[in-house]
């Protein structure tokens, strides 16, 4: 059984675990290295979730990934999830646990929504201490993903990619570095992805995510509903032909299609890494 | 106010009411992609998402109300009621009290309560049921003077319709049309992950009610609430066959 605070540089090449495939994943010895799942499904689900979960755990490392911790929001952090997330944790035993650099809600109102930050220095204060209080509530570092974004205050002051890095530095979290997400803010916002990818801090970077998207010509939307973009796969590409191989998951959370050909996305992933990667896992 | 929270509460003023007016002053037009479009991405974004999550737990509400009735209810619900909770479930749950609140047709109030009823005690704690062997112990005088308690995934519910029915039609295609008002006595209860629905006896929702507020199955039976049916000649026998369906369908839980 893999140690929650051990194999955090070498998980290898994992997948999102949606429930079409938990039989198939339970009852089998799948080619996958290790899994995510979104905590929020399970947080108030019945224990024979939590029961599944601690069967699961008991053949693959976890990582929880989640949606709701609003980690920019102006509310106060909300204890009872916070709460809940630890609960979930000490069951689960996760490798990581990761959630989103953006705001949910404000003023006791979910928009069930992962919203842009205004990239300021007040932002960058203001998310740096509440990401000091999450992890001494959970005990361990957060890792923090880069959202997807549609649109970009004229407030910001700082590129997206510096203050990812600087909150990591002054939080000293981790970084959940979805290569899909540069692809699609870039395009959405008009700059270079390989800026972005070129400016993050290697060390911070806990796993990368990839998944599938919708282009609409004039933008794009992160759906998770299809193959990983040719485009995210010369971006990842470049990512660890920079940084080396890094735990890499794929993300699939829409028009869930048959295990296979997650498995494929997974083996042209481990494809990339081992061509374009130092030290890929073999 | 700091102005890092004043643009958050634009944003999510935006989302809430369904305007992107305040788009120009907050985001940059970038080329073929303008601040309203940036903004309209999230504004319709919050309410495909609301709306889908509620159409995805009232399936059968909607198909009785159809198309145009059951969106604009949503619509209406979205406007009105912003969600207060982490979970998006929550909100869809309390979709049915907002038709309770908001319409005239009980059918439809009934069947929406139904469905929500069904999701949320999906969702309750596991507790493990008495078994037969623990039936088999009991002397009459044990059996009723036991407390018994309902599982915890579980829920008596009594409607003026025969909504539950009328959800089994629908989930076998079979096209329903609202029936006559009947009133109709239920145990929901969910065993392992299996969902369960199971039509009771008008006396035997009540006894099981006076059980679920306490009372021993002696006491339930001698009781003034259970009087209207104490005369029964075959409440004997009755009782008997409903006992063992409880215990063979997991009604109670084990707490001895």
């Amino acid at each position: 059984m893999t140690d929650a605070t051990a194999d955090q540089s070498t998980l290898g090449f994992g997948l999102g675990l949606r429930q079409p495939h938990y039989e198939l994943v339970l009852e089998n010895n799948v080619p996958v290295d290790w899994f995510e799942i979104l905590s929020e499904n399970y947080l108030e689900a019945h224990d024979g979730y939590w029961r599944f979960l601690a069967d699961v755990r008991a053949k693959y490392p976890l990582v929880m990934h989640g949606v709701a911790m609003n980690i920019g929001g102006t509310d106060p952090i909300d204890i009872a999830y916070m709460t809940k997330l630890k609960r979930l944790a000490e069951v689960v035993k996760p490798v990581f646990i990761s959630d989103h650099l953006c705001w949910t809600g404000v003023h006791g109102i979910n928009s069930h929504d992962l919203l842009p930050i205004p990239y300021t220095k007040e932002a960058l204060q203001h998310i740096t201490s509440r990401i000091k209080k999450v992890q001494d509530m959970l005990g361990r570092q957060l890792v923090v993903e880069n959202p997807s974004t549609y649109a970009e205050f004229i407030a910001s002051s700082i590129p997206e990619w510096e203050f990812l890095a600087e909150l990591a530095e002054m939080a000293d979290c981790k970084l959940l570095l979805d290569v899909n997400n540069v692809y699609v803010s870039a395009y959405n916002h008009r700059y270079d992805a390989k800026c972005y990818i070129d400016a993050m801090p290697a060390g911070r970077i806990a796993y990368i995510h990839l998944a599938g998207h919708k282009n609409k010509d004039t933008h794009i939307i992160d759906t998770h509903d299809d193959h990983v973009a040719d485009q995210v796969w010369e971006l990842y590409g470049y990512t660890v032909q920079k940084f080396g191989t890094i735990n890499t998951m794929i993300e699939w959370d829409g028009k869930i299609p048959a295990f296979d050909v997650l498995l494929s996305e997974l083996d042209k992933a481990r494809g990339i890494a081992k061509t374009a990667g130092r030290g890929a896992k073999p | 106010m700091s102005n890092y929270a004043a643009l958050l509460d634009s944003m999510m003023n935006a989302l809430l009411t369904d305007d992107t007016t305040a788009a120009r002053s907050l985001y940059p037009d970038k080329k073929d992609f303008s601040a309203e479009e940036q903004l309209s991405v999230y504004v319709h974004g919050y309410r495909i998402r609301m709306h889908k999550v509620i159409k995805n737990l009232y399936t059968a509400t909607h198909y009785y109300l159809g198309k145009d009735v059951f969106q604009k209810l949503v619509n209406d619900y979205i406007t009105s009621t912003p969600s207060h909770y982490f979970n998006i479930d929550k909100y869809a749950l309390e979709f049915a009290d907002y038709v309770a609140l908001t319409s005239d047709d009980i059918f439809a109030c009934e069947l929406a309560d139904l469905e929500s009823m069904l999701r949320e005690i999906y969702h309750k704690p596991e507790t493990p049921p008495l078994d037969k062997g623990w039936l088999e112990r009991q002397t009459p005088d044990s059996l009723t003077n036991t407390p018994l308690y309902l599982r915890a995934a579980s829920r008596l519910l009594v409607f003026a319709y025969p909504v539950s029915d009328y959800i089994t039609a629908f989930r076998a295609d079979e096209n329903p049309v609202k029936p006559m008002e009947t009133m109709t006595y239920l145990m929901v209860l969910r065993d392992s992950d299996h969902m369960q629905r199971v039509p009771l006896e008008e006396a035997e929702y009540v006894l099981l009610t006076l059980v679920d507020e306490g009372l021993t199955l002696g006491a339930a039976l001698a009781s003034e609430g259970f009087a209207p049916f104490a005369g029964n000649e075959h409440l004997a026998e009755d009782f008997q066959h409903w006992f063992l369906r409880w215990v063979n369908e997991g009604f109670f839980r084990i707490t001895i």
